[in-house]
């Protein structure tokens, strides 16, 4: 087990990767903050985790509320221990065409994917300093590295997450604290049900076809799963790569290399 | 951590610095290792002694990787020891031969850099590949370096070409060989204290790199070897195509 009673808050934790990633952790020995702004889907994800014998705890806040993010980290430390590992994981996504793109939906964007990640990597490095050591991951994805039509909005929250992962390892990486960023490929989740739509209507193709046409692109011929990403939040968690810091790292089955 | 019996793992520049981390390393993981040398065979031999005393077995093979003939007998030769080829492909024979400026920097020097550093890495992927495509399973990992994107030291224009040049390999490799379910990837390792940097560098100047790492210390080569075991596990099954830095945040592509 390589996270062996590390303490570690994984956002966006109630579905999707992040669920996976909360229970792989699970699994590979730490005690899981699972956390999300859907204070049932959380419970749900912890509950599942305790009956298969893992530790694990849920919270409910909005990852871009500083004052929420703040106490219940400081619930976290008093009830689970210190923070090692905070995954920054929660996010949103909409595909439509540039022009039809609100402010609002550019501002929710930023909002849970970019300023969402800030305010976790503040929460993290507070505590994480004065222990000397910590892993914090930022979700970014494969449009944190290649622009894309119809999207926009999410590409900017992504390639933003990139540079903030890059300062804070740098600004902190002399007092032991690492932070790495995660670029996924295409991973369906239930963030993607809603986008297949919008994703065939940019294309011009069926719903159904959407799939096909994704692995196609893909050298490796098939579409990144929830268990790739956890896989690797477990190495960037973990004391095997206790020398990398501020490195983006692809799991895209080789569809952007960069 | 997982484990890597029935594997094959065959390392080239094995016997010193990250080579011998990584033998190390994946033998104690229960692989059947190769370790493959060309002018370091006093150093073989007491890794294998090393190893030997910890009750894993080594096999060494001696090879010049920039000549494809000898390539060509040393997978054989794995293969036919373990009696099953090679899994993973840890290309990671390099060196960086009498640095100089590039008008000043004799021809037979630029060959032979980029003969071991990127014709090795070739030569060697060309003759393990074929029994991969046909268990249609098998790592490639190739250890480029730092300087390939920030065009290296002074004097080191060579090695920056062929290190470059691997990533480039690594990334045409990745997708040739992502159908067959083989990946290729790259490690990028910033400053770690192996014999190389031990010879080009004086301890003032090993303090001034240290004092420019974000993390604050060299890297050692088992820093290289954890990644290395990462990306050779079914953990990295999805991830074709990478050049991963591990540099203490010296560099952030």
């Amino acid at each position: 087990m390589r996270l062996a009673g590390k303490v570690a808050v994984v956002t966006g934790g109630g579905s999707g990767i992040g669920a996976t990633i909360c229970r792989t952790f699970a699994i590979e020995g730490a005690v899981v903050a699972v956390t999300d702004i859907d204070r049932a889907a959380a419970e749900a994800v912890a509950g599942e985790i305790r009956i298969a014998g893992g530790a694990a705890q849920a919270w409910a806040f909005d990852v871009a509320d500083a004052a929420d993010v703040e106490s219940a980290a400081d619930e976290i430390e008093a009830q689970l221990g210190p923070i090692a590992v905070w995954v920054n994981n929660a996010g949103v996504s909409f595909i439509m065409p540039f022009l039809e793109c609100t402010r609002t939906t550019w501002e929710l964007t930023q909002r849970i994917n970019l300023t969402g990640a800030f305010v976790g990597c503040q929460a993290a490095v507070r505590r994480m300093l004065p222990r000397g050591q910590g892993s914090i991951i930022n979700m970014s994805s494969q449009s944190g590295r290649q622009g894309n039509s119809h999207y926009a909005a999410y590409c900017a929250s992504k390639f933003g997450v990139i540079g903030l992962t890059q300062s804070v390892a740098i600004e902190f990486a002399g007092q032991g604290i690492r932070v790495n960023t995660l670029c996924p490929g295409v991973v369906f989740t239930p963030l993607w049900d809603k986008m297949i739509a919008d994703y065939a209507a940019k294309h011009k193709m069926s719903p159904e076809a959407v799939q096909p046409y994704l692995e196609s692109r893909i050298p490796m011929g098939r579409l990144c799963t929830r268990e790739d990403v956890a896989r690797a939040a477990v190495f960037l968690a973990s004391d095997e790569s206790a020398y990398i810091t501020g490195q983006a790292l692809n799991v895209n089955g080789g569809s952007v290399m960069s | 951590m997982e484990s890597f019996e029935g594997q094959v793992v065959m390392v080239t520049g094995g016997a010193t610095g990250l080579g011998a981390a990584m033998v190390e390393r994946f033998a104690l993981l229960g692989a059947g290792v190769a370790c493959c040398f060309n002018k370091s065979q006093s150093a073989a031999e007491a890794l294998a002694a090393k190893l030997s005393e910890r009750g894993k077995e080594t096999f060494l093979v001696r090879a010049d990787v920039a000549n494809g003939d000898q390539v060509k007998a040393a997978v054989k030769a794995v293969a036919e020891h373990f009696g099953k080829p090679t899994t993973v492909l840890i290309n990671n024979a390099g060196d960086n031969l009498n640095p100089a400026p590039v008008d000043e920097m004799p021809e037979e020097t630029w060959d032979q850099v980029i003969g071991i550093n990127l014709k090795g890495a070739f030569l060697c992927a060309k003759y393990c590949i074929p029994a991969m495509k046909a268990a249609r399973a098998g790592r490639v990992i190739n250890i480029t370096s730092i300087s390939g994107r920030s065009g290296g030291g002074p004097g080191g224009a060579h090695y920056a070409a062929s290190k470059g040049g691997l990533e480039a390999f690594t990334r045409a490799l990745a997708k040739e060989l992502a159908p067959y379910g083989i990946t290729a990837n790259g490690i990028s390792p910033g400053v770690i204290y192996t014999p190389l940097h031990e010879r080009t560098n004086t301890p003032e100047s090993l303090e001034r790199l240290r004092q420019n790492i974000p993390l604050l210390r060299l890297g050692e080569p088992m820093d290289v070897a954890g990644l290395a075991v990462f990306l050779a596990s079914a953990n990295a099954s999805y991830i074709t195509g990478e050049i991963i830095a591990v540099n203490g945040g010296l560099r952030m592509d």
